[in-house]
Parts: C-alpha cells; sequence; structure tokens
C-alpha cells in the first residue's frame, strides 16, 4: 500500500506541473457557462417574433390561452392554412391544438429554434394555467409538448437535455484518456517503465498507483463537471428561467443516479483508458486507440438521445449500454430506483472484470 | 558472482542471444564488447531481470543486488526535479528519505550533479539525464552493477565524469558488466573483455595482460575478428600464449 501511495503522490505531482493538463481539467468549468450563454444567444435573437398557429375544439381552454398570449408581447397568430404544413415549412414556430382539457404544443422537430420556442411557451402557459387553477379551484389539464409525428416529450427532453449527457460523457471520457495516454505508454516511451520494474517494486502495486492517479483526477474532472452543470443550470434566477433545472420527477432519486452513473463511467473509462496505455507501444498508438475507443460511448450516447436506440433493446444486455441509458434518462426525470441498481451491479462486475484482465497483462512479460 | 549458462532468447523468430556461456567474477569488471545489434542490450535486459530467458540458466550471488544503467535516450520525468526522481527510485527500492540524502552527497563528490539537481528534469541536457541515470542504478547500494553504454553520446567532461564514476565503483569493490562498442574508452577499467557476437560470447581475455602484451599490429586486426565473431578456440586470444609473450 505504501508503494501505490507512493506512485499515486509521484503521478498527481507530475500530473499538476503540467500546464497542458490543467487547462484540460478547468474545460467543465468553462463548457456549461459557454453553453448557456450561447443558447441564451440564440434564444434572444429568436424571441424577437414568434409565429403560431392555434385550432381549438373547445372554447373554454382556447380563452384561457388567449388570456395568456395576451400578456405576450411578440406574439403572431395564424389561423389560415393547414397547420402541419405551416409547422414543417417554418412558417410558424409552433403549433398549438387545443381540446377538451388538453393542449398540445407541437413543434417541428428539425428547427431548433421551434423546439426550444414551443418548450419555453409550453412551460410558461402551463405555469399560467396552474396558477389561474389554483385560484379558481378547477379542474387540471393536460398540458403536452410533442413533436410534429405525436410523440410526446417532456420539458426535459428539450435541446439542454440531448446536448448535456453528451458534453458530460464526451469530457469525462476524452480528458480521461488524455491523462491516460501518458501513465503506461509515455512512460514506455521515455524508457522510465522499466527503470520502475527494475526497482523492487511490486508490477500490482506501480498499477494500482498509476489507476488510483487516474481515478482521483477523472473524479476531480467529474466533480468539476456536475458541480460547473448544475450550479449553471441548477438556479433559477432571472434570465436562466427558460432553463431552469432540466430535471424533473424525483429530482432527489434521478440526480442520485446521475451522480452513481457517472461515477461508474469515470471509472469504466479510467480502467479502459488504462489499459489501452498499458498495451500500446508507444504514446502515439494509445492516441489513436484512445481516440478510435471514444467514439464507441460519445457515438452511442448521441444515438440514444437523438432516439435512434429508443426502440431497439439490445442496451438491456450490453452493461456499459444500460448504464449510459439510465445515465441520460435520469437527465430526463425518468429513471426507476431497479433499472438504477441493476445498471450499477452489472457494470460493478464488468469494471471488475477490466481491472483483471489488466492486472494479468501488467503481470505478463509482454508489457514491455 | 554471475553465471550465464546456455542461455537463450529469441524475439519471434529472430534470435538474439545463442546458448550463451559467461561468468563474471565478484569484484571485477567485466566489458561487454560487440557490434550494434550483438546481443549486448539484451543481455544485460536478460541479467536484469526485465526480459526471462527463453532457456538457459541466470545464476547470481545470493542476496546480491543489481543496479542497471539502461542505454539509449534517457528521459526522466520531465516535471519533476532530478532530486525528486532520485528519491522516488529509492523510495522504491526501500531506501528511507535519510539514506537517500547521504547517498546523494557521497555521489554528489563523484558526478557533480548538485548544481543541476533542484531543477526539473525538462531543462537538462544529456549529461545530466545520464548522471541522474546513474545515481538511480546504484542508489540503492548495489552490489552488482549493468551499465549498458554509459558514455555514449555524452561530451568529454559528462563521458570523464562517467569513467571517474566507475572508477569509484570499482574501488568499491563492486561487480560491474559495462556493454560498450568502444573498447579503447574501457580499457584502462576492465579487468576482463567478453566479446559478443550474434548472441554468442566468442571470447574473454584479461584485459591488462592483452594491452600490455599484444603486439600493436596485430591488436586491432584481433579486435576487429573478435567482434565479427570470426574466432575459435584455437586462435582466441587466451588460447594462443605465443601471441601473448
Amino acid at each position: 500500500m505504501k508503494t501505490v501511495l507512493m506512485v499515486l503522490r509521484k503521478e498527481l505531482t507530475e500530473i499538476f506541473r503540467d500546464r497542458g493538463t490543467l487547462i484540460i481539467l478547468l474545460i467543465p468549468l468553462f463548457i456549461f457557462p459557454i453553453l448557456n450563454i450561447g443558447i441564451e444567444y440564440i434564444n434572444q435573437d429568436s424571441n424577437k417574433e414568434i409565429d403560431i398557429y392555434v385550432k381549438y375544439d373547445t372554447r373554454e381552454l382556447y380563452d384561457i390561452f388567449n388570456q395568456y398570449i395576451s400578456d405576450v408581447y411578440n406574439i403572431n397568430t395564424v389561423t389560415k392554412g393547414n397547420p402541419e404544413e405551416l409547422l414543417k415549412k417554418g412558417y410558424v414556430d409552433c403549433y398549438i391544438y387545443i381540446s377538451d382539457y388538453t393542449c398540445n404544443f407541437i413543434y417541428n422537430s428539425n428547427s431548433y429554434k421551434s423546439l426550444s420556442l414551443t418548450t419555453k411557451l409550453s412551460e410558461e402557459f402551463r405555469d399560467f394555467y396552474n396558477k389561474l387553477m389554483n385560484e379558481t379551484n378547477e379542474d387540471v389539464c393536460l398540458i403536452n409538448l410533442m413533436d410534429e409525428s405525436g410523440m410526446v416529450s417532456n420539458t426535459a427532453d428539450s435541446v439542454l437535455s440531448i446536448i448535456i449527457p453528451i458534453v458530460l460523457v464526451t469530457l469525462l471520457f476524452q480528458n480521461t484518456s488524455c491523462f491516460a495516454n501518458d501513465m503506461f505508454s509515455g512512460e514506455k516511451e521515455r524508457k522510465t517503465l522499466e527503470l520502475l520494474l527494475l526497482t523492487n517494486t511490486k508490477k500490482v502495486s506501480i498499477y494500482f498507483g498509476k489507476a488510483l492517479a487516474l481515478m482521483s483526477l477523472s473524479l476531480m474532472e467529474l466533480l468539476l463537471s456536475l458541480g460547473s452543470y448544475f450550479l449553471t443550470f441548477g438556479i433559477q434566477k432571472e434570465g436562466l428561467t427558460q432553463f431552469k433545472f432540466m430535471i424533473n420527477g424525483n429530482v432527489k432519486l434521478n440526480v442520485t443516479c446521475i451522480v452513481l452513473s457517472a461515477i461508474l463511467l469515470s471509472f469504466i473509462s479510467v480502467f479502459m483508458s488504462l489499459t489501452v496505455s498499458l498495451v500500446s507501444k508507444n504514446m502515439k498508438n494509445s492516441q489513436l486507440l484512445n481516440e478510435i475507443i471514444l467514439v464507441i460511448p460519445v457515438g452511442t450516447t448521441a444515438l440514444l438521445v437523438l432516439g435512434v436506440l429508443k426502440n431497439n433493446n439490445i442496451y438491456s444486455y450490453v452493461p456499459v449500454l444500460n448504464l449510459l441509458v439510465n445515465f441520460i434518462e435520469a437527465f430526463s426525470g425518468n429513471i426507476n430506483i431497479t433499472d438504477m441498481f441493476i445498471s450499477l451491479v452489472t457494470n460493478i462486475f464488468l469494471l471488475i472484470l477490466i481491472v483483471c484482465l489488466s492486472v494479468r497483462y501488467m503481470k505478463s512479460e509482454k508489457i514491455l | 558472482m554471475i553465471t550465464l549458462s546456455n542461455l537463450n532468447k529469441s524475439f519471434s523468430k529472430n534470435v538474439v542471444i545463442n546458448k550463451l556461456n559467461l561468468q563474471i567474477n565478484s569484484g571485477e569488471i567485466t566489458a561487454l564488447v560487440g557490434h550494434n545489434g550483438a546481443g549486448k542490450t539484451t543481455l544485460i535486459r536478460l541479467i536484469s531481470g526485465i526480459y526471462k530467458p527463453d532457456s538457459g540458466k541466470i545464476e547470481v550471488s545470493n542476496g546480491s543486488k543489481i543496479g542497471v544503467l539502461l542505454g539509449g535516450d534517457i528521459n526522466l520525468y520531465g516535471n519533476l526535479t532530478g532530486y525528486e526522481i532520485i528519491k522516488y527510485f529509492g523510495l522504491l527500492n526501500g531506501l528511507t528519505s535519510t539514506k537517500i540524502n547521504e547517498r546523494i552527497n557521497i555521489l554528489d563528490d563523484i558526478l557533480k550533479f548538485s548544481t543541476f539537481i533542484k531543477k526539473r528534469a525538462f531543462t537538462y541536457s544529456r549529461g545530466m539525464k545520464q548522471k541522474i541515470g546513474l545515481v538511480i542504478s546504484i542508489i540503492h547500494d548495489p552490489d552488482i552493477l549493468l551499465l549498458d553504454e554509459p558514455s555514449t553520446g555524452l561530451d568529454l567532461e559528462a563521458a570523464n565524469d562517467v569513467i571517474t564514476f566507475i572508477k569509484y565503483l570499482k574501488s568499491n569493490n563492486k561487480t560491474i558488466l559495462i556493454a560498450t562498442h568502444n573498447i579503447f574508452e574501457i580499457s584502462d577499467l576492465s579487468d576482463n573483455i567478453a566479446f559478443i557476437s550474434k548472441g554468442k560470447i566468442n571470447d574473454v581475455i584479461a584485459t591488462k595482460e592483452f594491452f600490455e602484451n599484444c603486439p600493436p599490429d596485430e591488436k586491432n586486426a584481433y579486435l576487429i575478428q573478435a567482434m565479427k565473431g570470426g574466432l575459435s578456440g584455437e586462435n582466441s586470444f587466451n588460447g594462443s600464449e605465443k601471441r601473448i609473450n
């Protein structure tokens, strides 16, 4: 254990003296505020004028809606033409269909402007309606946000809940692999690994010393990423209200799932990158291999959040995919405790398997 | 003492060490001389334990500690200082901080590295790196030292410091194996010269006797033959007493 701590201390000293590493570590602190500013800027620009098409079957709910939009200065209401066509061609940003106790906010899924404006409108109308109904003790109606095909999504399915998991997974895997490249393949290139192996130190101690250093860095990166995310999008204040905390449902459970899944994902990325660094002859090979491997989690996350793999149950058989699904769904507030538990347990077993295989390789002569 | 018997090592289908036999006596300096690719570095790595032999035996005297200076460019941890690097390897070798500082003070008298030891390693020249490499290899006071081309690529001053360092080790009765392709560099230091070619030891000669007694016009011819691996038992320097006398 003493040797493991010695290796850990040396690795951390070396890493923290490297300016490049520090910059990589600090990226998450800036990326989420920049993302927020960028999205707000786009939104402000598109807020100048909103064209909506309103169709209604019953007058009662329509009157309430009219009451709401009378306070919104920048809305143009279109009543003529085919609403689906107008939405598809971009002549209107949002199509609102009002029937008995139901108000559907329909957006064009190919337009970011349409998605964000419709989300904003639906959220504001929900607040307006709830406030009004609490005062009059009337029945509550259903307010749905859906795309043009009729697929219902809740507010958390907006663009941020699509971008955030991809950004987080990319940061996690990319930065961990950056740190890991130097751990073994860098030492091989510099020939310092041979010097290490010539000491009385056990190979396993060297491995775990390096793994601990990488885990600490990865956790630090995760802490900064999640901290920056929650601070940027979690605080409801003026100017940020339209992107208020995206997680709904059981917030405690979903935040726990996000944190636990992210920790497990970061550990998986640590041991995957470390294994790549271990088997690579030099840093160039390690970087290349890690970049190729990076495509898998990031690509899969993108496919999952975009819904390409939504109807495919393949992920339930692959532990890491399952973990990613849980991680993503927690952002939408859809997680349940059984799913989370199964996903965490199967992935812990996967992690143990990766560690065992790596240690076995480390012990072999092939390491050099 | 180190005894190597019938040692074999191949990488893929490339035979690098081929039925090699060699004995290195305690307290002696043996120079391992051969052309590039003769198998010197592989032999040092085999004795140090970095590589495992395919077959054959490596016997090292009981309880002997081994120190190794590996050949080629040494690239130390650039963001650590020389002192931190030495301390790291000292601690990994089981020394205490006090003992490490003591050893650094002793070795500094010979290798003179105190002027740059507190600077980060990325600022070091090749000679400075080599000196730190030598300190790392001997920080735990080993009984046996394996040095792979210790002065190759160094300027005159740094090479001279390395030679002084090896003399210091000799005075401390260490068993040393130095791999080199420049025999004249270690002619004053070594007790024996072992010629290696194509993974085999061709001949082992006593350095002093050879340089004192071999006729100058035959010396070079013999060395070239020995390094090429063209000697057999009959025309070996040790086997032909007439040429010595």
